[in-house]
């Protein structure tokens, strides 16, 4: 009806703003994808061998991801914690070498292809490269 | 400034329905600010007519029209009815096109409301724009103010009087800014008089402000008095075209209804001596053809005629009084009373009906002819049926459903197969006899036939109509005829009885001249000495 | 006017029959039952949380004179393949969620498109219509979701894929945006947990269909409910107009499926979808509503007064006659007469409508008596 009838500018402006709700749409669902992923991390206080190096395992070790709970791995243990995101931030506390308490703080990032990593702590306290790996449950 | 073409120009409009001719060669003019009067019986072409100016599309699947259509001396052919108001033509139709729900403003301004933008509309599109119910109340008293009426904006529809209905449609057109011709049809066949004359009044204001308005209508009285011009049409002929000042009403009706010269070729009036049927204060719910208070008595043996316009009421009698319409008032039936709102009552009671609508109710399609003839006398009567098992099972008889469908095949020269034929394959006009021999076969006291040669040719017609005076006179049976063709009523019937508005205007003889009928339908004083 | 008044009040009674009979029979039940009020109160908003979306879902094609849209089951199986999909992609918490209502979306659309074309070739007999239009689509959907999903569409987790290779199990755990919605903003009264973001979501809703109302397009949807062809000739494009309110019902059933889920944590994937049509549908009716009227008043009072007596006649049924599955007759058996009472109630009612200009008519006789 001529009421409703849409000039040429109107009818390019509204395409374009329809076109950016899509994308808007298609970005917030990326987001969320990769937002909401969830993943599973194995904490694991074992001696590994990594490049010829030797990493040993602690007494006790404090281990968070997040704001998560506080877990605490004693010799040889292994947690599973899940996660959700690709940014995480794990914190570490374990007792030095002059036994004051040492606290490492690091960020790190998440494949989405991955559902599951080892985060080896004794390498990730000597600040070795593979201190977190993708893992493969074998079953 | 004066405009040398006229507002509207219609010429050498003709239109036939599949080679039923039914506007011929129709040329008129209106000018700006001029009302002009279209009337004319049923029939006559005035509905075809407006279809055509307003590009209606049932125009344009039956094969177009030919003869030109001018808009202030622009050639126009309107292939919808909304290019045709988008020019500035408006129409308030007979039936109300009103949302009952909806208030007066939101009528008027349906799907022209205003609007306002918001941000859900660059996203999806102007019909999520909100209403501006502010402004629409502005525009729609504006609108109402131009009709010059009293109505209240925020009314309900369904709260209102009839009469405001009608004003609230007109407002409607008025509210299109662009409006120049206004097509009133029978705006004022539900007003009571007061209403009817504000009406009138609104016209004659609206004409002065420059706005055409042709009116239709069947009350001559308000044409005279409103009216520039005056178009007279009948069997889709233009028959007068008058200045309103130079006619008067007997004028007017005698050109609508015409055919002085035919002389009705009657026996002399038969005289009967005993009242059959008596129907008093009846009223039937029918929608279309309500029926408000109607009395009247019929003879023994007497063919009585019920005529008028259509949507008077006419068509509601004989469905009321048969059951087939909700309704209330007293039928008394060879002094026996007879109640109402049940066919098997009328059935039983010796009462038959031939309808108007005889592929919905008259005929089973699917069934071959001895079955359509025979299945009242069936149900109502059991006829037909041979008891088996001393009575315990009934079955049909065959033998004799055929013998009675063969003998009504000869009498009423009904073309067919056989009996074995099924209805549907038969044309209109036999299949109207097949309807009339099934009301036949139970021999009723009193047969009523609505509408008996609708849409059939004019063989068929005069073979109907002859079947039914035959009965009539070989039988006895008393016959109510009730048909939209005064003239075949004044040929068959002994008296005619004219409906107008739900209510019998008067009962003449079928002798009288025609134009006594015409007055009678056009809501006039009845001519002196009419009723009996 | 005495008569007057004494039409109002049967007037009233008619069109509030069946919330009515349910006040009365929950009246009656509620004693039998023993429920304490603090657990009722529990239980009635868990029960708005988890329903109430998917009740107002309905309002829109009733406006529009489509009745009762049996065709919000086909936004309810978009809902649950969104929620198929996040699942296997592991997207957990309110993320999950959103993603799945996203991804519901050209589903929805897709579905309420065709399920509008296909009730504007049956004006008339919408109600009907979608309803077998329902059962119809349960088959593509299980074709899509038993077969389709695992084989050609790509599923990786097993937890979710029937141990045959492909198909989607019967039942799938929605642990990971479990009450996601629910425990964002909780508020606690006494025992009872209110999940106000979930209402919050509920209540943007209701703005969202007052609004609606208000606008052009939800006016040619009132003006089309009440007479398509008034609507048809004053230029309003019927057809699509209908399509469109049946798109945003679908969508709607859609987002109000995620949330239900969202609460229950499990989905049972070839059943949920089924009852949550006649559910709601019930639902709505008992709270006052009818074939051509609507409001949201009636989906509350309706999630309120059904579900309420859910939940107290297993225990009024126990403590009655010593049987816990009357309740769970009674769910069947009342949604069920439930949607029976309306349609014929709806019926009589159009009758009468009817037969008012008769009565008018016979008044108009007597009068003059």
């Amino acid at each position: 009806m001529s009421n409703f009838a849409i000039t040429g500018n109107v009818r390019i402006r509204r395409i374009l703003i329809r076109a950016a709700f899509i994308l808007f749409m298609l970005i917030l669902a990326v987001f969320l994808f990769f937002g909401g992923k969830a993943h599973t991390l194995l904490l694991d206080n074992k001696t590994i061998e990594k490049e010829g190096k030797i990493y040993r395992e602690l007494n006790v070790v404090e281990v968070r991801i997040g704001s998560g709970k506080e877990e605490e791995l004693l010799k040889k243990d292994r947690v599973k914690i899940d996660v959700s995101g690709q940014r995480q931030v794990i914190t570490v506390t374990f007792p030095g070498d002059d036994g004051n308490e040492k606290i490492i703080k690091k960020t790190f990032h998440l494949k989405a292809g991955v559902p599951m990593y080892l985060i080896s702590i004794p390498a990730f306290i000597a600040g070795a490269d593979g201190w977190i790996e993708p893992f493969e449950p074998s079953n | 400034m004066k405009d040398k073409s006229p507002l509207l120009e219609m010429r050498n409009i003709s239109k036939d329905f599949f080679g039923n001719s039914v506007l011929k060669d129709v040329s008129f003019k209106l000018e700006k600010g001029e009302i002009l009067g279209l009337v004319g019986e049923n029939g006559a072409g005035k509905t075809t007519l407006m279809k055509i100016l307003f590009g209606m599309t049932v125009i344009r699947d039956t094969g177009g029209y030919s003869g030109e259509i001018f808009l202030e001396g622009k050639p126009v052919s309107y292939k919808t009815p909304f290019e045709a108001l988008d020019d500035g033509i408006g129409m308030v139709h007979q039936e109300f096109s009103l949302l009952p729900g909806f208030t007066a403003a939101e009528n008027i301004l349906l799907n022209r409301e205003s609007t306002k933008n918001n941000f859900m509309t660059e996203l999806f599109g102007d019909r999520m724009k909100n209403l501006d119910r502010k402004d629409m109340r502005k525009r729609a008293l504006k609108a109402i103010g131009k009709v010059g009426v009293q109505l209240h904006e925020d009314m309900l529809i369904s709260d209102m009087p009839v009469g405001h209905k009608q004003f609230t449609e007109i407002a409607r057109e008025l509210e299109k800014d662009n409006i120049k011709l206004l097509v009133l049809d029978e705006p004022t066949a539900v007003l009571a008089e007061s209403e009817a004359e504000i009406l009138l009044k609104s016209m004659k204001k609206l004409s002065s402000e420059g706005i055409s308005i042709i009116f239709i209508s069947h009350r001559l009285r308000e044409i005279i008095n409103i009216t520039d011009k005056i178009l007279i049409l009948r069997d889709g002929r233009i028959i007068q075209e008058k200045p309103t000042s130079s006619t008067n009403i007997s004028e007017i009706a005698e050109a609508m209804v015409g055919r002085e010269l035919e002389v009705s070729k009657r026996e002399d009036v038969r005289v009967f001596d005993r009242t059959f049927l008596s129907v008093s204060r009846l009223w039937v719910n029918m929608p279309g053809e309500t029926v408000r208070d109607v009395s009247f008595d019929v003879n023994e043996g007497e063919i009585f005629g019920i005529g008028g316009l259509a949507g008077q009421g006419k068509l509601g009698i004989p469905n009321g009084i048969m059951g087939l319409f909700p309704g209330g008032g007293e039928i008394i039936l060879d002094g026996k009373k007879i109640g109402l709102n049940s066919p098997r009552i009328a059935l039983d009671s010796g009462m038959a009906f031939v309808s108007e609508d005889r592929r919905d109710v008259g005929l089973l399609l699917d069934e071959p002819l001895d079955w359509n003839i025979s299945f009242t006398a069936m149900q109502v009567q059991n006829k037909f049926l041979k008891p088996i098992f001393g009575n315990l099972i009934k079955w049909r008889d065959e033998k004799a459903i055929q013998n009675a469908a063969k003998g009504f095949i000869d009498a009423l020269e009904i073309k067919c197969t056989g009996y074995s034929q099924k209805a549907q394959e038969l044309s209109g006009g036999n299949q109207q006899k097949i309807c009339l021999a099934k009301a036949f076969i139970v021999e009723p006291r009193v047969l009523f036939v609505s509408e008996p040669t609708r849409g059939i040719d004019v063989g068929a017609k005069k073979i109907v109509l002859d079947t039914l005076i035959k009965n009539n006179r070989e039988k006895g049976t008393t016959i109510i005829m009730i048909s939209s063709e005064l003239e075949e009523l004044r040929s068959v019937c002994d008296r005619i009885a004219i409906v107008d508005e739900g209510k019998i205007a008067g009962i003449l003889p079928a002798t009288r001249p025609a134009a006594d009928f015409g007055l009678l339908m056009l809501g006039t004083a009845p001519v002196s000495g009419g009723a009996e | 006017m005495l008569k007057n008044d004494k039409d109002n009040v049967i007037k009233f009674l008619e069109t509030n029959l069946v919330p009515i009979l349910f006040v009365i029979i929950i009246a009656f039940a509620l004693p039998l039952s023993g429920f304490s009020v603090r657990y009722l109160f529990n239980e009635i908003i868990v029960r708005l949380v988890r329903n109430l979306f998917l009740v107002l879902a309905l309002l829109l094609p009733i406006m529009a004179g489509m009745g009762l849209n049996f065709g919000m089951v086909l936004g309810a199986m978009a809902g649950e393949i969104g929620l198929i999909f996040i699942t296997d992609w592991n997207i957990t918490g309110l993320h999950g969620m959103f993603l799945a209502m996203i991804l519901s979306i050209p589903l929805s659309i897709l579905l309420g498109w065709m399920c509008g074309k296909i009730l504007n070739r049956a004006k008339g007999r919408e109600m009907v219509t979608s309803y077998i239009l329902g059962f119809f689509m349960n088959g593509v959907y299980q074709l899509v979701v038993l077969y389709g999903m695992g084989s050609v569409i790509p599923i990786a987790s097993d937890s979710i894929v029937l141990s045959r290779g492909y198909g989607i199990r019967n039942a799938v755990n929605l642990t990971g945006i479990r009450q996601s919605l629910d425990k964002l903003l909780p508020l606690k009264i006494g025992t009872t947990l209110i999940p106000v973001a979930t209402f919050a979501l509920i209540a943007v809703l209701c703005v969202f269909i007052i609004w609606f109302r208000r606008t052009k397009l939800g006016q040619d949807m009132r003006a089309i409910g009440q007479d398509m062809a008034v609507a048809e000739a004053s230029g309003i494009d019927v057809a699509r107009t209908r399509i469109i309110s049946i798109i945003i019902s679908t969508v709607l059933a859609g987002f109000g499926m995620v949330i239900y889920l969202q609460n229950i944590g499990t989905m049972n994937t070839y059943n949920s979808h089924e009852q949550v049509g006649m559910f709601s549908i019930a639902a709505l009716l008992v709270g006052g509503a009818s074939v051509n009227r609507a409001k949201i008043g009636n989906a509350i009072l309706g999630v309120v007064l059904f579900h309420l007596m859910f939940v107290i006649s297993p225990m009024a049924g126990k403590n009655l006659i010593g049987q816990a599955q009357l309740g769970e007759y009674f769910r069947v058996f009342v949604s069920y007469g439930v949607i029976s009472i309306s349609l014929v109630l709806y019926a009589i009612r159009k009758q009468r409508d009817k037969a008012r200009a008769g009565i008018a008519l016979a008044d108009a006789q007597e009068v003059r008596d």
